[in-house]
This record gives structure tokens, C-alpha cells and sequence, in this order.
């Protein structure tokens, strides 16, 4: 089970969120009590977070990065016509 | 027929009314009357006997034929009052507005009579010129210009005047019914292909405006930064469009590959593509459509496989994720999962910045991790065991076996060879992606490290042509394992040498099952093929040795064990394998020799042959020393029918044997119990029976058949004296 999906959290809370994020969970009763225990024990665990983030995590912000992509919006107005081929 | 009639054929109901000849009979008569008018463009009349019909016998056919009467009835009216028109505006010699009218009843309804009145305004009317539209156009009155082409296009259609109507529109700023008319044109004039591109680019057909710009043939630099200026704001526009929702997002993604197949090599465009994929590919993560992600994947893969780094990072993710769910993806998910986490290049997330960890901590860090990911990985095999069963979890494991000794297998080679570590993946996953030939090239160069690493040469296999037959193999399916198998030559200079490792492992397993199921026929064959093998790993040789060992007392099996062995010492002369091959080699000769199936001196030479493989063979000796007692035993009856006793009490006596000594007592006691019947004379008798005497006597001194003798001897004499 996605200890992120159970808990509602983000990649990167901390400790204290995830308590906080428990306490909501067992309150919204969309997950049993162990289920919640289980995704609390694996977020709280620096080891089994990383392969929870691995496994339950996309990650394809690090695929975007360095991308050369215009800055701006630009508008197709700016595209003005040329007259170098006009026979009139 | 007339050309507004529908030229669709309608068949009427057969067979109806059934019950009454009469009816039946006036219902057919209205149909045929009926359809002979509707044909005749009579449809008030036609309808009035379909009506008929369908009064006696009502289906939908008549129905439909009743509605078309009934809509044709009212087109020609109409037609037919424009017609009323035009005539009476030609009577007031409005022949432009007369034409316009007789023009529009043919496009309600044709007519050829009416077709030849247009004919005949139009050669009465002065015809229109194209000089005041291109005097307008070269003005830049655009309206003007365009309304001037449309008049000459109305009366005739012309390529080349709807191309000026087309570039005129793109002027006056109507890019869409610019864009209608000129994609339609065939014409490569630049000026043409030019502002069809510009009325494309300005709908949003980004790709198609690229294409006939480039159609041009010019690389003009006004031309060329126009055409950048565009890929820039189509970018924009398309990433924007994407955003914009499923739906909206289908559409621009298929525009931004379009783009991407017209410049491959622009990176704005490839970015563009991947920015697009990747959040599309997030949006469907969040909302677990792990089927459409894989999908829209697989699609990547096809169009852009090599060039999309992110995919099998991507393809690992959603394997595993599918793999949880269901274990028909538990093969791929292998492939791409042990490949993402011991590539270097998919880079697993450190907490080396955010926690300060020092280069080996974070190493350790790393390995562990790995280890973690590979963990979870054979848990869903696991799984997959008790869902599926023994059968299919061994075909599951093996190539889980195969797939994690590659990698791992790579990952430690890596360790000295870091050419290596950037092809790091599983055979699955390169056979996929068309790596296997880089991979076993990277693979030859530390072959003088590994090859005498059997991991080498099964990794080496696995990256080959006879991956098929190697993991068949592992499954103990030899006979397919055999048909998988490359034929010689087939795999080219490419990985002959691990196809040859595999044949050779198939062979040795061939040879050894049959050679277990007593199938002893062309075994030979077998082994010979897979002697390197069993020259390069002693495991092999090892193996051999046992079968030897086990081999069953069986003289069969025994002829084909030794021909293999034989076979085998002419190349390995490994003691023991050459200790194995003398001890089968004269257990052979026992074997046939007891069993009657070969001659002594057959036995004999084997057994010597046999010595000179392994002269510390006890039971080769063991063997020489039984022939030669059957030597002595074979001399000493030869002697004995001969009569010669002297030579064969010197042969006994030379034995030192104590069998031969028995048996030569045993013929002893039967030459005295037959004594008694020789009809000879007393001299003779004494005479022969001191020569028994005197040739017992050098055997065994104190043989008790010495007394029988003597007793004998005394015997003779009594009967002598009481004669």
C-alpha cells in the first residue's frame, strides 16, 4: 500500500506532519487502523521511506530539468508575415 | 436516370399479402406503377401508389420510398420556382442575376435543360477579367481583390485563381478559410507554400505549416528565423494547450509530435514533446492509471524509444506497480526494475545533499538501497509463486535468476571496467532496446579477467542470440532448448563464442539424460560437442566422474560410459577423469568378460589398456589376475586332455593359486575314482600311479590326495599278492 496515498502527504514532510497526517487518517476512516500504522512505521523509517518514495513516488521533475523551452507565453501575433516570396 | 433520384435500389417485402392472390396481386401492380413514375420525377402520382400499397401490405421500404417521393416533390418546387425566376429576370434582360438564379436551382435540383440555359447566359455575359483583381491585390485591397477572385472562380473553377484567393485571405487576416483553400493546392510556387504555411501555422497546425516551409527548398534567413520564431511560439502555445485538460491534451500532444517527426533534431521541440510527456505521464501516476500510463509508454517507446531517457525509469515504475496487481507483468517488470536500480544512470535518490553524508556513507547508502528495491522485486515473484503455482514459478524464477545474475554479474565487473557501468542493464531489457550487441562488445573486454568464470561465459549467453535456448535449458526443456538454439554460423561473428557455450552446456545435458535413460545411441556425439566446456570448468569433469560411478551394472550402458570417457581423456588428462576412464575401462572387461561377451585375451588387453590410463588401477590388476588364472586354468586342462600331467602339475605348481590348486586336486580325485576301471597291468599301474604321486607331490606336499595315492599304490599290491 502507498504510505503517501494512506497519509495525504507530501514527498517531503517531515516527522511531525506525519504524525499530524495519522491522526487525520484515522479520523477519515478510509484506510483501516493497521493500514495507517503501517504507513506511519514506513515514512517514520529513513530506510523503508526511501524505497516507499521509490516505489510510490514518480519522480519526473528530475527528468524536466535543464529543459530549453521558450520562457514567456508567446503569441501567435508576434508571428508577422514576410513578403520576400509576394509575386504582387 | 436522373441524378437527384436515389440511385439506392429498394427492394420491396417478397411474399406479401400472403393470404389473398388478389390483393397481392394489386399490390405489386401499385409498387411497379409507383416506381415507373418515381423514375418519370412523377412523385405526386408515385406517392399516391406506394400510398395504395402501403395500405394493403405497410412496410418501412414503402414508408421510405413515400418520404422520398414527398421531399423530391418539394425540392423540384422549389427548383422549379427559381427557375419561374430566372426566366422571367432574363425577359427583363437581368442576365447576371438571371444566371445567379438558374445557378441556384441546379443546386437544388439538376436539370439538363436548365444546365443548357447557364451555358447560354454565360456566353451572352461578358466574361470577368483578372486584371482588376490583381490590380486590387497589388494595391493591397484585399476585400476587393478577394471578391474579384471569387467572381472569376464562380464561373470557373482555377487552380492558380484560388491560390491568389487563398494568399488574399492570409492577407485580410481569415487564416481558417485561407488554410481550406490552400491546403488543397498542388502547387510549389514558394509564394504559395509560403502563406499556406502562415494560414496553417496561424490555426495551430504547426507541423503541416513546418512541412510546406520546408517544401520551399530556400533556407533564407528571413524564411529560416520565421521558422524558428514559429517552433518557439507553437512550443509555448502547445505546452500551454496541453495543460488545458484530457481532452485538450490529446490534441496537442499529437500536434507537438508532429512537430517533433518534422525537426527530430530540434532540441526545443524534443523538450517541448517531454515536458509534455512527463507531466501527462505524473498526471496519470496521481491518479493510478497504470494502463493508460503504460500505454501512452509504449507509444513513446515506439516513436522515440532511443531518445527518451526517462522511459525505462518510467516503464520500471509502472511495471512493478502493474506487478503488484497482476503477474502477467512480472516478466517485464523484472527486466526494467534490475536495470533502473543498478544503472547508474537512473540514479537513485540520495540523501547525500540533504543529510550531509559522507562519499561512503553514501555508497553504503546506495548498495543498501539497491538490495532494499531487489528485495521487494522477489517478494512480488514470491507472490507470484502462491498464486500461481510450482509449475509457472519455476519458469518465473529461472528467468528471475537470469535476469539478476547478468545484472549483478556487471554491476561487479563495473567495479574495474567502468566502460561498463553505463550499458549496465538485464538481457530481457537489452534484447528490447537492441543493446545486446554493445553489451557482449563491452563483454569481450574483460574476457581475459573473467573467463574462467563460468558467470562470464552464462552471462555472456544470456546476452546472445541463444538467450532463448539457454533459459529453456535452465528449464529443463532440453528438446526445445535444442530447436532455440542458433544454428551453427547463424549468429554471425556477433556471439559465437557464448552461443557455443550454450551449445556445449545443452549437449552435456543431452548426453547425460540419455546416457541416465539408457538411450546409449550416437552418445558419443554428445560429449564430444561439449568437451571444452568440460576442459574449461572442473565442475563439469566432476559431474562426469559421479555419473561414471553411479553407472548401473549394465553392459551397455558400460561400452557407451567408457567410449565417452575415452573420448574425453584424448583431450582432459585430469586424473580424475583419467582415473574414472581406467576404472570404467576395466570394469568393462570384467563385466563382458563374466558375462561371456568377450575373450579373455579381449579382457585382457583392456585391462592393460586400462592400466596404462591409471597404472594404480586395483581393479584393472585385480582384473589382469583373474585372466591369468583363466590362462592357467584353460594351459592346465589343455595338458591334462593331452595326458601330459608333468605339464600340468608344473603349470599348477607355477600358479601358486590356490583355486587352481583345488581344481587340479579336484581332477585328481577323479582321475583315481576312474582308476579303478583301467584295464592295464600291475607294473603300469604302480607305475603310473608314482608319477601322480610324484606330480601331486611338487604342487602340495601335504595334499591328502598324496595318501589316496599311496593307498592306491598299496591297494595294487594286495591285489597282486591275493592274486
Amino acid at each position: 500500500m502507498n504510505p503517501y496515498k494512506i497519509l495525504q502527504i507530501a514527498r517531503d514532510a517531515s516527522q511531525q506532519e506525519i504524525v499530524q497526517a495519522v491522526a487525520l487518517a484515522l479520523q477519515r476512516k478510509d484506510y483501516s487502523v493497521r493500514q495507517v500504522a503501517e504507513a506511519q512505521k514506513t515514512l517514520m523509517d529513513p530506510r523503508a521511506r526511501r524505497v516507499a518514495e521509490f516505489i510510490y513516488l514518480l519522480d519526473s521533475q528530475r527528468w524536466a530539468q535543464g529543459l530549453s523551452l521558450p520562457k514567456e507565453r508567446l503569441s501567435l501575433d508576434r508571428l508577422e508575415l514576410i513578403h520576400c516570396f509576394d509575386k504582387f | 436516370m436522373n441524378q437527384n433520384l436515389q440511385p439506392k435500389e429498394i427492394k420491396y417485402s417478397q411474399g406479401c399479402p400472403k393470404d389473398d392472390g388478389e390483393r397481392r396481386k394489386r399490390y405489386r401492380e401499385l409498387l411497379e406503377k409507383g416506381e415507373k413514375l418515381f423514375q418519370k420525377e412523377k412523385f405526386g402520382s408515385a406517392k399516391y401508389h406506394f400510398d395504395q400499397a402501403y395500405q394493403i401490405c405497410p412496410s418501412e421500404e414503402i414508408r421510405q420510398r413515400i418520404q422520398l417521393c414527398e421531399e423530391n416533390a418539394q425540392r423540384m418546387s422549389q427548383a422549379q420556382a427559381l427557375v419561374s425566376q430566372g426566366y422571367q429576370l432574363e425577359r427583363e434582360k437581368k442576365l447576371e442575376s438571371a444566371l445567379k438564379v438558374f445557378q441556384r436551382s441546379l443546386d437544388i435540383w439538376d436539370n439538363k435543360e436548365i444546365q443548357l440555359v447557364v451555358a447560354r447566359l454565360r456566353a451572352k455575359l461578358p466574361k470577368p477579367t483578372l486584371a482588376p483583381a490583381y490590380q486590387a491585390e497589388a494595391e493591397h485591397r484585399y476585400e476587393e481583390a478577394i471578391a474579384r477572385y471569387r467572381e472569376v472562380l464562380e464561373l470557373q473553377d482555377n487552380p492558380q485563381v484560388r491560390d491568389r484567393l487563398g494568399i488574399c485571405l492570409v492577407k485580410k487576416g481569415a487564416y481558417a478559410e485561407a488554410a481550406n483553400i490552400l491546403v488543397s493546392s498542388s502547387s510549389q510556387e514558394p509564394e504559395v507554400l509560403y502563406y499556406t504555411g502562415y494560414a496553417l501555422a496561424r490555426i495551430g497546425h504547426y507541423s503541416e505549416a513546418i512541412k510546406r516551409w520546408e517544401a520551399i527548398g530556400e533556407n533564407g534567413s528571413e524564411l529560416a528565423r520565421q521558422r524558428e520564431q514559429l517552433i518557439e511560439i507553437a512550443v509555448s502555445d502547445l505546452i500551454d494547450r496541453a495543460a488545458g485538460g484530457e481532452g485538450e491534451f490529446e490534441a496537442a500532444y499529437q500536434e507537438a509530435v508532429n512537430l517533433l517527426r518534422c525537426c527530430p533534431d530540434h532540441p526545443m521541440v524534443s523538450d517541448c514533446v517531454r515536458l509534455m510527456s512527463l507531466e501527462h505521464l505524473e498526471h496519470l501516476w496521481a491518479g493510478e492509471k497504470f494502463e493508460s500510463m503504460l500505454q501512452f509508454l509504449l507509444s513513446i517507446e515506439t516513436e522515440r524509444g532511443e531518445s527518451e531517457e526517462f522511459l525505462p525509469f518510467m516503464l520500471a515504475k509502472v511495471y512493478f506497480r502493474l506487478a503488484e496487481g497482476s503477474a502477467q507483468y512480472l516478466r517485464p517488470a523484472i527486466a526494467f526494475w534490475l536495470t533502473v536500480i543498478y544503472n547508474p544512470k537512473y540514479q537513485l535518490p540520495s540523501r547525500l545533499k540533504a543529510e550531509s553524508l559522507s562519499p561512503t556513507a553514501a555508497i553504503e547508502e546506495q548498495k543498501q538501497l539497491i538490495f532494499d528495491l531487489e528485495h521487494k522485486l522477489e517478494e512480488l515473484v514470491t507472490e507470484y509463486k502462491l498464486s500461481q503455482g510450482e509449475e509457472s514459478l519455476k519458469e518465473v524464477l529461472i528467468h528471475w535468476e537470469m535476469e539478476r545474475q547478468a545484472i549483478t554479474f556487471l554491476y561487479e565487473a563495473a567495479k574495474e571496467e567502468e566502460s561498463l557501468a553505463e550499458i549496465l542493464c538485464t538481457p530481457a531489457f537489452a534484447e528490447r532496446f537492441g543493446l545486446s550487441s554493445l553489451v557482449l562488445g563491452r563483454l569481450r573486454t574483460i574476457k581475459h579477467r573473467w573467463e574462467q568464470d563460468e558467470q562470464f561465459w552464462i552471462v555472456g549467453a544470456s546476452f546472445s542470440l541463444a538467450r532463448s535456448s539457454l533459459l529453456l535449458l535452465n528449464q529443463g526443456r532440453l528438446r526445445e532448448a535444442l530447436a532455440a538454439l542458433p544454428a551453427k554460423g547463424e549468429s554471425g561473428d556477433r556471439d559465437d563464442e557464448f552461443v557455443d557455450y550454450c551449445r556445449q552446456r545443452l549437449f552435456l545435458r543431452l548426453g547425460i539424460e540419455k546416457l541416465r535413460a539408457g538411450e546409449v545411441a550416437n552418445l558419443k556425439r554428445y560429449f564430444t560437442q561439449a568437451t571444452p566446456l568440460i576442459q574449461r570448468f572442473k565442475k563439469y569433469e566432476t559431474e562426469i566422474v559421479q555419473l561414471a560411478q553411479e553407472i548401473p551394472f549394465d553392459p551397455q550402458r558400460l561400452i557407451s560410459m567408457d567410449e565417452v570417457l575415452q573420448s574425453l581423456v584424448r583431450h582432459i588428462k585430469s586424473k580424475q577423469l583419467l582415473d574414472i576412464a581406467s576404472y570404467i575401462m576395466s570394469y568393462k572387461a570384467n563385466v563382458l568378460h563374466g558375462e561371456g561377451l568377450i575373450t579373455t585375451q579381449d579382457a585382457e588387453r583392456i585391462c592393460q589398456k586400462a592400466l596404462e590410463l591409471n597404472p594404480d588401477n586395483e581393479f584393472a590388476k585385480d582384473g589382469l589376475r583373474e585372466m591369468e588364472l583363466h590362462y592357467k586354468i584353460e594351459d592346465m586342462a589343455k595338458a591334462l586332455r593331452k595326458g601330459n600331467l608333468k605339464k600340468t602339475a608344473d603349470i599348477v605348481a607355477s600358479s601358486q593359486n590356490e583355486e587352481i590348486k583345488e581344481t587340479f586336486f579336484n581332477l585328481i580325485d577323479t582321475i583315481l575314482y576312474e582308476f579303478e576301471s583301467m584295464p592295464s597291468s600291475k607294473e603300469k599301474k604302480i607305475a603310473f600311479l608314482e608319477e601322480l604321486y610324484q606330480q601331486c607331490e611338487k604342487v602340495d606336499t601335504e595334499h591328502p590326495v598324496l595318501y589316496d595315492i599311496l593307498d592306491k599304490m598299496e591297494a595294487v599290491e594286495e591285489e597282486d599278492r591275493s592274486s
